[in-house]
């Protein structure tokens, strides 16, 4: 057997340079993207928490350091957050139940639920904002309003929806809930089509009623999806912005100012309070990061994965 | 068909199943509704569409809807264009960004690969209330606030865009790629020759979720901008609402078909495709 | 007692029929094993025994009774699955004990049944596991454990070794018939493993497209096949079956075939052949010959009984007890005999 020849100097050469020349075009092509995520996304979140050390305004944002009396929030603070919380709850609770019921109402594969997927998930495709006027007509306290106009020909009285400050957030969460349902019980409905039939003829057999089947083995088996709808619906829900200013602005009074309007405000509507804007900004991504890791803390041990 | 209905009513327990499926129905039709409520005030008159009750259906088919809108003072054309432009600027810079980078993130090893990688992962997590704040201050720096640019620069690298790239290159066999190279195929050519075509899929899903997304931007452009002139359409809508002195509903829904006709007509032609794209989002 | 009866049953789905006019009768305290090629309605049998996939015409009776339209879980029956269906997020302990929870057996018997059935599978050490934590293997026995703590009249097996590895689905084989003489239960066995049948059934029910094409032990159906299909799915490799005139057909086993260079008296079959290929197997050997007339058969020797070499020129014979005869329809006339047939297949001058 011959031995294995060892390289030459000029071949280790031409090998280092055949690498180095990969790796500079590698470089190349991810240079782009890497330089316009620094930009835009890495280096502002720095920027922002910077800023929100300082008092200042847009001219400005330097002009005096201070941070203490930026996180030492207003009391309209807690009014913002209160808002948020109170739309955070509403939504998870009626966005999850619902989008459960529906995944196991539609996850059969039939041409009537192929296209009732399609159709739930429609209203998702479209702008906040467009949902959002859509709704406020709808939902108009004139006397044209169309769901006024139905409830009083049921024989309910008409519902002051969006200028009525004790039902004006649940209007919002119902429109949200009409445009995320359908994308939400999309992905629990793949979960469900991923148990084996024979897990539920099983289950079957061993005298597990409807009931019982479905909170103790078919929970538990999309627990994984169950979880992420969880997490995303919440920081989603911190985020809402653009269904909120449209339908109600803030309003009526504070009722539905949440905290991502309440951060808008103050960087751009008012004077010198940039800072107090960014400090409220890096407050809420501290709150979404101490929920998602709450979350993974105490319920991921629920979630059975496999 | 005869026979599928036929099918129909032998299965043992057709009564539930049949109320199930009209409850079913009900609902769907339910769940449209606000479009079709949106469509039909959009063509019907001004005093039409105020009357009580209201009608459910236009007793006189009208453009004056559209008429207002466009005689309201806002130059709604500008409008559009400028959302058009700006949805078909991001999807391109996107194209030109992503690709390049998921497929060196998939198929290439070099040093660091980790670290950027990781760069990638982060920007993913951090939304876009974070950013606008030393973005927009950095727009104005550069005097770029009364052009289209912030509305698209920003938006040029989507790092769940580029997972969902690089995934799709993974998938292809590496075989492939050493077989083109002992074809003497340089890199360029690999790339556009050899793995774009295999991952038009992929692509085409991005550049959905891009128009998607851009299209129905209303934040963004909203901190982005200080003149109208730039602004996108789902800002003119919002104005229409305030420049109008008692708020004309046919008009403004009118205004709205103008945002949300097109992503149904690209939904109605890609609708599988749509929804299997956001369900891989789910399986993050 | 647990006798189950099939009468006239049919299974159609949409407009597909799938059975059509079955008459069955599954003796209690009996291994029977349904096989068949894929799509022959086994499991659709099994899984009306079951109750889940109920027949569309017809009766099942078990013990006498009516249960054709009796929902499953109140039908006294166990099932393994050929995926197992065990439950993932449960512990091995809760999977046992699942079906016993929802009967409301109290707890002190429960436990009792446990422990009982998790030592006769061997999965005592294992009961608070996860099954994603356990192998293929295991995951079956707990699949059976779970079965026969409900101390069912009748146990349903949907080809349960089908997915383990070829070791251990034989030692499986043995350890399910020493269950079954144990237990003294009725089991029904669904495989399309012919040999799994035969080693393990008490009768063999061999079915193709739906029909019965014979019911027997597995002597039975191996000396006495009551045609062509019968014949040629047991036994590996399948019977060799040759052309006689009249539209009749002869068949005989590889195992059957002898095959020397000097021709041997007694033999109601000769042939000349050459050996296309040897295959040496262990303690077998197996061979593809051609004939003068070029038809090809296999033969299989046993501990050297007959060893050729390749491209060997021999007499290939065998003698007239061997000899299986089928009508035109396939169906066996007998073996052995008759006599004329006999003289047809002849050969002897070649």
């Amino acid at each position: 057997m011959t031995a294995v020849t060892s390289m030459t100097r000029e071949q280790k050469k031409e090998l280092g340079r055949i690498k180095r020349r990969s790796w500079l075009i590698s470089y190349a092509m991810i240079l782009p993207a890497i330089v316009f995520l620094i930009a835009f996304v890495i280096y502002p979140t720095i920027s922002m928490f910077i800023m929100s050390l300082y008092f200042g305004n847009a001219m400005n944002p330097y002009k005096r350091f201070q941070w203490f009396k930026n996180y030492s929030v207003r009391p309209d603070f807690w009014v913002a957050l209160r808002n948020t919380a109170e739309y955070t709850g509403m939504a998870l609770v009626l966005v999850m139940v619902l989008s459960i019921l529906f995944a196991q109402w539609m996850y059969k594969s039939r041409k009537l639920n192929n296209v009732a997927q399609t159709v739930f998930f429609t209203p998702h495709l479209v702008a906040g904002v467009s949902a959002g006027f859509i709704w406020s007509w709808l939902m108009s306290s004139q006397p044209y309003g169309l769901f006024n106009t139905v409830f009083n020909a049921l024989g309910l009285s008409s519902v002051r929806w969006l200028d009525d400050s004790s039902t004006a957030m649940f209007s919002i969460v119902l429109m949200n809930t009409w445009k995320s349902v359908g994308y939400y019980c999309l992905i629990i409905m793949s979960a469900m089509k991923s148990i084996p039939t024979e897990i539920y003829e099983s289950a079957r057999l061993d005298g597990s009623s409807s009931i019982k089947t479905f909170f103790k083995i078919t929970i538990p088996m999309i627990s994984p999806q169950l979880f992420f709808l969880l997490i995303t619906i919440t920081t989603g829900s911190f985020k809402v912005f653009d269904s909120v200013r449209i339908m109600t602005g803030g309003g009526p009074g504070d009722a539905t100012r949440v905290l991502s309007m309440y951060i808008y405000d103050y960087a751009f509507e008012r004077n010198n309070t940039l800072g107090y804007a960014c400090a409220a900004g890096i407050l809420m991504m501290l709150m979404m990061v101490a929920v998602t890791v709450f979350d993974f803390g105490f319920v991921e041990k629920k979630v059975h994965y496999q | 068909m005869i026979k599928a209905i036929k099918n129909y009513f032998v299965q043992p327990g057709w009564g539930l199943q049949l109320l199930s499926d009209i409850i079913k129905i009900l609902l769907m039709l339910a769940f449209i509704f606000p479009f079709y409520w949106m469509l039909v005030t959009a063509f019907k008159g001004y005093t039409e569409s105020m009357a009580v009750p209201p009608t459910l259906f236009p007793k006189v088919w009208t453009l004056e809807g559209y008429r207002s809108t466009f005689n309201s003072g806002l130059n709604i054309l500008n409008y559009a264009k400028n959302t058009v432009l700006i949805t078909t600027a991001v999807i391109a810079l996107q194209l030109v960004i992503m690709v390049p980078a998921a497929y060196a993130f998939a198929k290439r090893e070099f040093p660091l690969k980790g670290l950027w990688f990781g760069i990638v992962l982060v920007a993913f997590m951090i939304p876009l209330q974070l950013t606008y704040i030393p973005v927009y201050l950095r727009m104005q720096d550069l005097n770029l606030v009364n052009t289209l640019w912030p509305q698209i620069l920003p938006m040029g690298a989507d790092a769940f865009g580029i997972f969902m790239l690089r995934q799709s290159f993974k998938q292809i066999p590496d075989e492939i790629i050493e077989s083109a190279k002992l074809d003497s195929a340089g890199e360029i050519q690999i790339m556009t020759r050899i793995m774009l075509p295999m991952c038009k899929s992929a692509m085409v899903t991005i550049a959905m979720f891009s128009f998607i997304g851009t299209w129905n931007a209303y934040f963004w452009p909203l901190v982005m901008t200080r003149n109208e002139s730039v602004r996108p359409l789902t800002m003119a809508v919002e104005k229409l609402r305030d420049v109008e002195m008692g708020i004309r509903w046919n008009s403004l829904m009118a205004a709205n078909t103008l945002l949300v006709v097109p992503i149904l007509i690209v939904f109605i032609f890609a609708s599988k495709k749509i929804i299997e794209g956001f369900a891989y989002r789910g399986m993050k | 007692m647990a006798e189950i009866v099939f009468e006239k049953v049919g299974k159609s789905f949409g407009s597909t029929k799938v059975i059509e006019n079955l008459d069955l009768t599954i003796e209690d305290g009996k291994f029977t094993v349904l096989v068949g090629s894929s799509g022959c309605g086994k499991t659709t049998l099994l899984r009306m025994i079951a109750g889940i996939g109920p027949a569309t015409s017809g009766r099942i009776l078990m013990d006498g009774k009516d249960i054709t339209h009796q929902p499953p879980e109140k039908r006294d029956i166990a099932m393994v699955f050929q995926n197992y269906a065990i439950y993932p997020t449960m512990s091995v302990r809760e999977n046992i004990e699942f079906g016993l929870k929802n009967k409301k057996v109290p707890k002190e018997e429960r436990d009792r049944r446990i422990a009982e059935y998790a030592e006769i599978v061997g999965m005592t050490p294992y009961l608070d596991r996860k099954p994603s934590d356990l192998s293929g293997g295991q995951r079956q026995r707990i699949a059976l454990a779970r079965a026969m703590v409900k101390k069912p009249s009748v146990f349903l097996m949907d080809e349960p070794l089908s997915n383990l590895d070829a070791k251990l689905r034989a030692a499986m084989r043995v350890e399910l018939i020493e269950l079954q003489r144990r237990l003294g239960t009725t089991f029904v066995y669904v495989t399309h493993d012919q040999i799994e049948a035969m080693s393990m059934a008490d009768t063999i029910v061999l079915m193709e497209k739906g029909q019965i094409q014979q019911i027997g032990s597995p002597e039975e159906i191996y000396h006495e096949p009551a045609n062509i299909f019968s014949a040629q799915f047991i036994g590996t490799p399948p019977m060799n079956v040759l052309d006689l005139d009249g539209g009749v057909r002869f068949g005989v086993r590889p195992e059957s075939i002898r095959m020397s260079a000097e021709r041997m008296d007694g033999m109601a079959l000769y042939r000349r052949g050459h050996v296309i290929t040897r295959e040496m197997l262990g303690a077998e050997l197996q061979y593809k010959v051609r004939l003068s007339d070029g038809k090809t058969l296999m033969v299989r020797s046993e501990n050297d009984r007959d060893d050729v070499e390749e491209s060997a020129d021999v007499w290939v014979m065998a003698p007239a007890r061997h000899l299986h005869f089928f009508d035109a329809d396939g169906r066996h006339i007998g073996h052995g005999g008759p006599e004329d047939l006999l003289k047809k297949v002849g050969g002897i001058n070649e």
